[in-house]
């Protein structure tokens, strides 16, 4: 016969120091918090490390990344860096709306939000195409890639794979941000009990921020 | 026992939130019109653009992820992981810069 233990709850305490049983997944706010931080640090390191290959080959071939810029389509890379501008936005308003016990209109902003990230996938997937139908992508048989030499692959195929990572991240928090819904619905996630939006607003922090280096390294350097 | 520890955190002021986009919009137009208004070579638009970038960076992280009001603990280790990235960053620009050259210590 196994050796029977006494139950011994995980206990947590908050900013007065008053003791509470940790019974969920989501109820211990500092744990929460702290490991979905780990989570984005290590997030930081995997696109810091794509940022330091850009900056080796762009150190090598400086004119070959300025002259492959010139065929970035600036508009819509534009238009999707105001997107994401104004999503954060939402974003953040939905968790100060939710913090203050409006649930309703914090769910209006989730769902701005996610319209908002829906559009931004829409128009990258149609830059995409544009891109590819020029001929501008790794691999390609095309001329004017080839006429931008070495410099130039490198360059698309960092771009690819940099918004495309990027694109992932973003697919992801759509996913997480339906779930958030379900969870507000479901009372799980409440005005008392937010760590979970909390942590999706740090995440879609965080894909705002990969933006904030992509947009300028590949389609302002001409 | 209630389940959650966090109850007693204060109502969060929504203005601050419109300051920063206000600003961030700013900065995001002048990222757009400097290589139009100020054109200048590659090193110089580089350097202007990740100063524009990492002052929007450093907005966002303080503001909209609250670090600017979080625990000492975050602080640390938010800027210990920056700047253990950054010292990546400079090992690499050194062997990039000495890479068959004469500063070359392989050669």
């Amino acid at each position: 016969m196994g050796k029977v233990t006494a139950y011994e709850p995980e206990i947590i305490f908050d900013k007065q120091g008053n003791p509470h049983e940790v019974v969920d997944w989501d109820h211990d706010y500092e744990g929460a918090k702290l490991g979905f931080w780990v989570f984005l640090l290590t997030e930081m390191m995997i696109f810091g490390s794509l940022f330091l290959i850009y900056a080796f080959y762009s150190y090598q071939h400086g004119a070959q990344f300025s002259a492959s810029s010139i065929h970035m389509n600036r508009l819509l890379g534009g238009t999707n860096t105001f997107i994401l501008l104004i999503s954060t936005l939402t974003m953040g308003l939905s968790l100060a709306k939710l913090r203050n016990g409006h649930v309703e209109v914090c769910k209006k902003y989730i769902w701005a939000t996610i319209v908002l990230a829906a559009i931004f996938l829409a128009i990258k997937a149609a830059e995409w195409m544009l891109e590819i139908e020029e001929g501008f992508y790794p691999g390609s048989p095309s001329a004017d890639l080839a006429a931008l030499g070495h410099g130039g692959k490198l360059f698309f195929g960092l771009y690819f794979t940099l918004t495309g990572l990027h694109g992932v991240h973003i697919i992801v928090g759509i996913g997480v941000m339906f779930w958030l819904l379900s969870l507000i619905n479901r009372g799980k996630v409440s005005p008392e009990n937010f760590v979970v939006l909390e942590n999706t607003a740090l995440y879609w922090d965080f894909v705002h921020i990969v933006w904030i280096f992509v947009f300028p390294i590949f389609y302002l350097i001409y | 026992m209630t389940s959650n520890s966090n109850k007693n955190l204060h109502m969060i002021d929504t203005t601050i939130y419109f300051k920063v986009f206000g600003l961030l919009l700013i900065l995001t137009i002048v990222t757009i019109l400097q290589p139009i208004v100020f054109h200048t070579d590659l090193r110089n638009t580089y350097a202007i653009q990740m100063l524009i970038s990492f002052t929007k960076v450093a907005l966002v992280v303080s503001y909209y992820m609250h670090i600017k009001g979080s625990k000492p603990f975050y602080k640390l280790m938010v800027f210990g992981t920056t700047a253990l990235l950054f010292s990546m960053y400079v090992l690499i620009a050194i062997d990039t810069y000495a890479r068959h050259t004469n500063n070359d210590i392989f050669k």
